[in-house]
């Protein structure tokens, strides 16, 4: 069990400073596929790095009851859209990095899925396209062998049938312990690939509902966040009657 | 078999393009290596003209005839060292500034389990460079004090 209690994060900024998290709750079980939503600037990325402790924050953040550590840090891996691995390296110096410094590295899921995607395991990183770079990213953090694998807009650039082929191949592999945490604005393509959806607003949980909640509500994914948000369907008509309507008459 | 190649690249962080550096880090090191041998040189061949007369057209030692000790001829020798210690230390802040250029590799380099992979990562050339240059240094100055002892008249 992931447990984030209370977390608040303070940036100090020129003008002040912007309280990016105020005071998040959350409890991620193992085996969970959870979709992550929220505006640009809610706090979703935040929320991923304090939860690996690459920001400092208030607030507690345990796995398992104890808190991250050196002991317990490779339970956690990690998938960015800013990419985390070395431009000059090939996949296979990351294989042989990764299988160094981790020692649950999934060899034969790494195989798999470089063929799968066809993506060539002898050239730099740096020449890949960024389409590439991407699957790169999301494959060694499902290679790592950790339990907890965060995400954090890794398709972003990634064409509609690449996405879904990855979704598609996500749920065939993974394990039932292997927890997936993912933050995406792609409410409507993986509605059917998490479990449980969250909702994140100027740094705060506003909504966390299962997707069998939501299937014996007779609701989807898009109608239960359009309903948390407040979302007015006729904001656009009017903004375009107040913005042409005298022009008409 | 780890190779030479290897060895080498495991001094850097993870796909550090090295070459450039080491040529910098190699020039410098020469320069402080010409400069120090240029000084003493110069001290040494001072000192010896120092130690003469010449009486017509021959030279003599003269009666008050002093030898400077080596200490002095090699006075201030770390001087030209400076540059290329200064350019060591800047190198281990670029190797980690690496980790954010390009891509944002310091989230891998922070998850690793080991501890002190990252640190080690930026700090250890550098540390191998200044044992380099001393090294350089240490031969430099033993080599040029048995060529002072050759050079001092015998008697002085």
């Amino acid at each position: 069990m992931l447990e984030i209690k209370s977390l608040k994060k303070y940036y100090r900024t020129p003008l002040g400073g912007v309280e990016a998290l105020r005071g998040v709750d959350l409890k991620i079980g193992q085996g969970e596929i959870i979709g992550l939503f929220g505006e640009n600037g809610a706090g979703k990325t935040t929320l991923l790095k304090s939860i690996l402790g690459f920001l400092p924050y208030e607030g507690e953040v345990l796995l398992d009851g104890e808190k991250i550590r050196r002991s317990n840090i490779s339970r956690l891996s990690f998938a960015t859209c800013e990419h985390s691995f070395f431009p000059n390296l090939t996949p296979e110096a990351h294989r042989e990095f990764y299988k160094m410094h981790f020692g649950t590295f999934r060899d034969k899921r790494y195989e798999a899925l470089m063929n799968f995607f066809e993506l060539p395991k002898r050239k730099a990183l740096k020449n890949y396209s960024t389409g590439q770079k991407n699957q790169f990213e999301v494959i060694m953090a499902l290679c790592q062998g950790a339990d907890y694998i965060l995400m954090d807009e890794p398709f972003v650039g990634n064409d509609i049938f690449n996405r879904e082929d990855f979704y598609k191949v996500l749920l065939g592999i993974l394990e039932p312990e292997e927890t997936i945490l993912l933050s995406t604005h792609l409410l409507e393509e993986v509605d059917k690939f998490v479990g449980r959806a969250v909702l994140l607003r100027q740094g705060r949980v506003i909504g966390d509902v299962t997707m069998v909640e939501l299937e014996e509500q007779n609701k989807t994914l898009m109608d239960y966040v359009k309903e948390v948000y407040g979302y007015r369907p006729d904001r656009v008509e009017r903004a375009l009657e107040e913005l042409t309507g005298g022009e008409d008459e | 078999m780890i190779t030479k190649r290897k060895k080498r690249e495991g001094c850097f962080p993870p796909g550090y393009e090295y070459g450039e550096q080491e040529r910098i880090g190699g020039i410098f090191l020469l320069a402080a290596g010409v400069l120090f041998s240029l000084r003493f040189f110069g001290r040494l061949y001072g000192m010896i003209q120092n130690l003469y007369i010449y009486v017509g057209q021959k030279r003599m030692l003269r009666e008050d005839a002093e030898v400077a000790a080596f200490g002095r001829l090699i006075q201030g020798h770390w001087v030209p060292y400076i540059p290329f210690f200064l350019f060591l230390i800047v190198m281990a802040f670029y190797h980690y500034s690496y980790y954010y250029r390009g891509t944002k590799s310091i989230y891998l380099m922070r998850r690793l389990p080991a501890k002190g992979v990252l640190p080690a990562s930026c700090v250890r050339e550098p540390l191998f460079g200044m044992a380099a240059g001393a090294a350089v240094f240490g031969l430099l100055e033993l080599l040029y004090y048995g060529i002072y002892l050759l050079a001092v008249p015998s008697g002085l």
